[in-house]
Order: C-alpha cells, then sequence, then structure tokens
C-alpha cells in the first residue's frame, strides 16, 4: 500500500513537470508561445496545488494574508508599467525571487540546524548566497535600468581584488557554518547573507549599457540554482527540477547573448581593468568596447 | 542515499531536458522565455508552502511571509509580463492571429 502511494506520488511530480515541460516546449513557434506560458502556469498551479493536499496547511491566516497582497501585487504592478519599464520590472521579479529563495533556506536551516545532514547543509548554504546574490545583484540591475542608477558601468578601486576577496570571505563562512556547533550557525548564515549582498552589489555595478540583458539572464539562471538548492535542503523534486530547468535555460541564453554580442562572457564580469593602468577607471573610453556599445545602439535605432 | 542519488538524477535529468529545450526556440521569442523562466524560477512559492505545513514560531513565519510575499509577486507578475510581451508580438505578426 505505501509502495503504492510512494508510486503515485512521484508520477504526480513528473506528471507536473511534463507539463512544465510542455509549456516550454511550445516556445518554438511565436504563434503557440502563448499557450505555452499558460501552460507553464498551470503547471505551477498543479504543483501548489499537489503540495497543498500532500502537506496540508498549518498558519493558513498567514499564507492567505501573504499570497493575495503579493500576487495582487504583482499582477497590479503588471499590468500598470509602461513597455519601457518592462526590464526593469523583469529585474525586480527576479530579485524578490532570489529574496524568496534565501529566505525559505533561511528558515529551513534555522529550523533543521541541529541534526543537518551534509548534503542539505550545503545546499541550503549554497541556496542562501545564491539567493542575496541574485536578491542584490537584480536589485541593481533594476536600478540601472529605470535609471535610478547610473546606467554606465562603475569601477571601485581594485575592483576584481575586492570581488575575489569578498568572495573568499563568503566561501570562508559557508565552510564554517557546515563547522561550528549549533549556536555560531546562526552568525555564519547572517554573514554569508550580508556578504552575498555585498557581492551581488560589487558584481552587478561594474556592469552596464549593452551588457545588460546578458547580466539579467545570468541572474535568472542564478534565481533557478537558488530555488534548486532550496529544493535540495527541504527535498522536494518538485522545486529541485523546475530550478534546475530554469539554470539551464538561463545559463544557455547567457551564452546565446555573449556570442550573438560577440563578447566573452569573461570579460564581461572581468572587464578590461587588467589590461589598463588601474588609475583610470574609465570602462567605456577602451575603443573595442566603445564600438561594441555603438554597433548595439545602431541595431537598436 | 536512494532520495539524494534520485534528487540528483532529477537535478541532472532537468537541466539536460532544459539545454535540449532552449537551443531549438528561436532567438525572436528568448526576452519573453527569459521573462517566463523567471516566472518559473518564482517556484519557491513550493517551498514556502512547505515550509508552513508545520507549526512555525513567530520570527519563522515573518521571515517564510516575506518569503510568500515575494515568491508570489515573482510568480504573478511574471507570468502576467510574459502575457503582455507576447500580445505585443501578435499585433506585429498579424498573419499567425487565427492560431491564437
Amino acid at each position: 500500500m505505501g509502495e503504492t502511494y510512494e508510486c503515485l506520488n512521484l508520477f504526480l511530480d513528473f506528471l507536473v513537470i511534463g507539463i512544465l515541460i510542455l509549456g516550454i516546449w511550445l516556445f518554438r513557434w511565436p504563434h503557440w508561445a502563448k499557450l505555452g506560458n499558460l501552460t507553464a502556469a498551470f503547471a505551477l498551479t498543479l504543483g501548489a496545488g499537489l503540495v497543498l493536499y500532500r502537506n496540508g496547511i498549518y498558519h493558513l491566516h498567514v499564507v492567505t494574508a501573504t499570497l493575495v497582497v503579493g500576487s495582487g501585487l504583482g499582477y497590479w504592478v503588471a499590468r500598470r508599467i509602461t513597455m519601457i519599464q518592462i526590464p526593469a520590472m523583469v529585474a525586480f521579479q527576479n530579485g524578490a525571487g532570489g529574496a524568496a529563495s534565501f529566505c525559505i533556506s533561511f528558515v529551513e536551516l534555522m529550523r533543521t540546524g541541529i541534526h543537518l545532514e551534509m548534503i542539505n547543509g550545503v545546499s541550503g548554504v549554497l541556496g542562501l548566497a545564491i539567493g542575496a546574490v541574485t536578491f542584490s545583484g537584480s536589485m541593481v540591475a533594476c536600478g540601472k535600468l529605470s535609471n535610478t542608477l547610473a546606467q554606465k558601468p562603475r569601477v571601485f578601486f581594485r575592483h576584481t581584488w575586492l570581488v575575489m576577496v569578498n568572495f573568499a570571505a563568503i566561501v570562508l563562512f559557508m565552510v564554517a557554518a557546515l563547522y561550528v556547533p549549533a549556536g555560531g550557525r546562526v552568525v555564519c548564515y547572517l554573514a554569508i547573507i550580508m556578504l552575498s549582498v555585498l557581492f551581488g552589489v560589487l558584481f552587478s555595478i561594474r556592469i552596464g549599457g549593452a551588457d545588460m540583458p546578458v547580466l539579467i539572464s545570468l541572474l535568472n539562471a542564478m534565481t533557478g540554482m537558488a530555488a534548486a538548492f532550496c529544493g535540495m535542503i527541504i527535498g522536494s523534486k518538485l522545486l529541485i527540477s523546475c530550478g534546475a530547468m530554469v539554470g539551464a535555460s538561463g545559463s544557455i541564453l547567457t551564452h546565446v547573448m555573449c556570442r550573438a554580442m560577440n563578447r566573452s562572457l569573461f570579460r564581461i564580469f572581468v572587464p578590461v581593468e587588467k589590461v589598463r593602468p588601474v588609475l583610470q577607471p574609465e570602462p567605456l573610453a577602451e575603443p573595442e568596447q566603445a564600438a561594441v556599445t555603438m554597433d548595439e545602439t545602431d541595431q537598436g535605432g | 542515499m536512494i532520495n539524494l542519488l534520485l534528487m540528483l538524477g532529477v537535478f541532472l535529468f532537468s537541466f539536460v531536458v532544459g539545454y535540449f529545450l532552449i537551443s531549438r526556440v528561436p532567438t525572436l521569442l528568448h526576452t519573453p522565455l527569459m521573462s517566463m523562466t523567471n516566472a518559473i524560477s518564482a517556484v519557491t512559492i513550493l517551498g514556502a508552502l512547505i515550509l508552513f505545513s508545520v507549526k512555525s514560531t513567530g520570527t519563522e513565519q515573518v521571515i517564510g511571509g516575506v518569503a510568500f510575499v515575494m515568491a508570489a509577486f515573482n510568480l504573478v507578475g511574471g507570468f502576467a509580463i510574459t502575457d503582455r510581451m507576447l500580445r505585443l508580438f501578435k499585433k506585429k505578426e498579424g498573419r499567425v492571429d487565427r492560431h491564437g
């Protein structure tokens, strides 16, 4: 009896994933894409229904209230904004997704903190860091796209070094979080979140102009990864699968965009700083890069 | 252990399937596709639902609630924006209108 139930559950999981795949598959033809979008939305609704049916809900009022507020706000904003604001809005939504995944990882890590298996710990900490990086990175991208921040790349003194040091610190705290006793873990988690937020800012503030779509695409891939790691710690195959799919698609789109612009991904994220003397932080002055930007504007106009 | 292997398997399977699915999408549709995958990544809302399936403390409820608002915003807004973008496509290409 129990086994039949397990098999049925697995089957239902795969059914939802299959519907989602169908939704993405429909994106091959422009006139079916709209249906594909609705199909994917349906798949996620079905997934939510499945989770509700299986696990039940404890704090119904909190869930209902937050759900109504979040989705109402999302729908309202998506309907109201103008076409020009859409890229900024997509970046903002992406950031919201990242924030959601690091919040969930955090709660789950706190809850299971005492008896944590290694794999859960690792994926939880990764979800925490990636979610936080995506959150702040997307917010910076959103600011740039909506002209709240300066559009052109801003390079700090020794920027690459700062990024490296920050990254090393995050890795250090991640390792620490896995080995320190339960009491010290919360500090590590909070430190990871703080440092990752800083990392996201440092990492995306030096990108600008024509490279912005690449940044958004990469951040999108990262949200997917964060969702997948979130799923690993919670133990939900649906989450893992959807997250991994988004991760894959985001990575490919990033790659395709880089190739279309004839730029290497590495050069976009670690710009020419190394080649030039550090005292002259004006990336757009570089002739090669200026040429690329002009090409882009030509195409746009 | 079986569970872990299954999870890794699901991860790899989805990654590969995602790769093959996306590599056939025409360049024209890359922007709406990005917007839709953005909406799909709000699948973390399922994680938030699972989080709320047991009794939680006040702090957990607050953080979970924030996660819920964010994820719902991303989910609904993402699909709505993709829908708007795709509607724009249809206007441009009048001849495929009858399919919708």
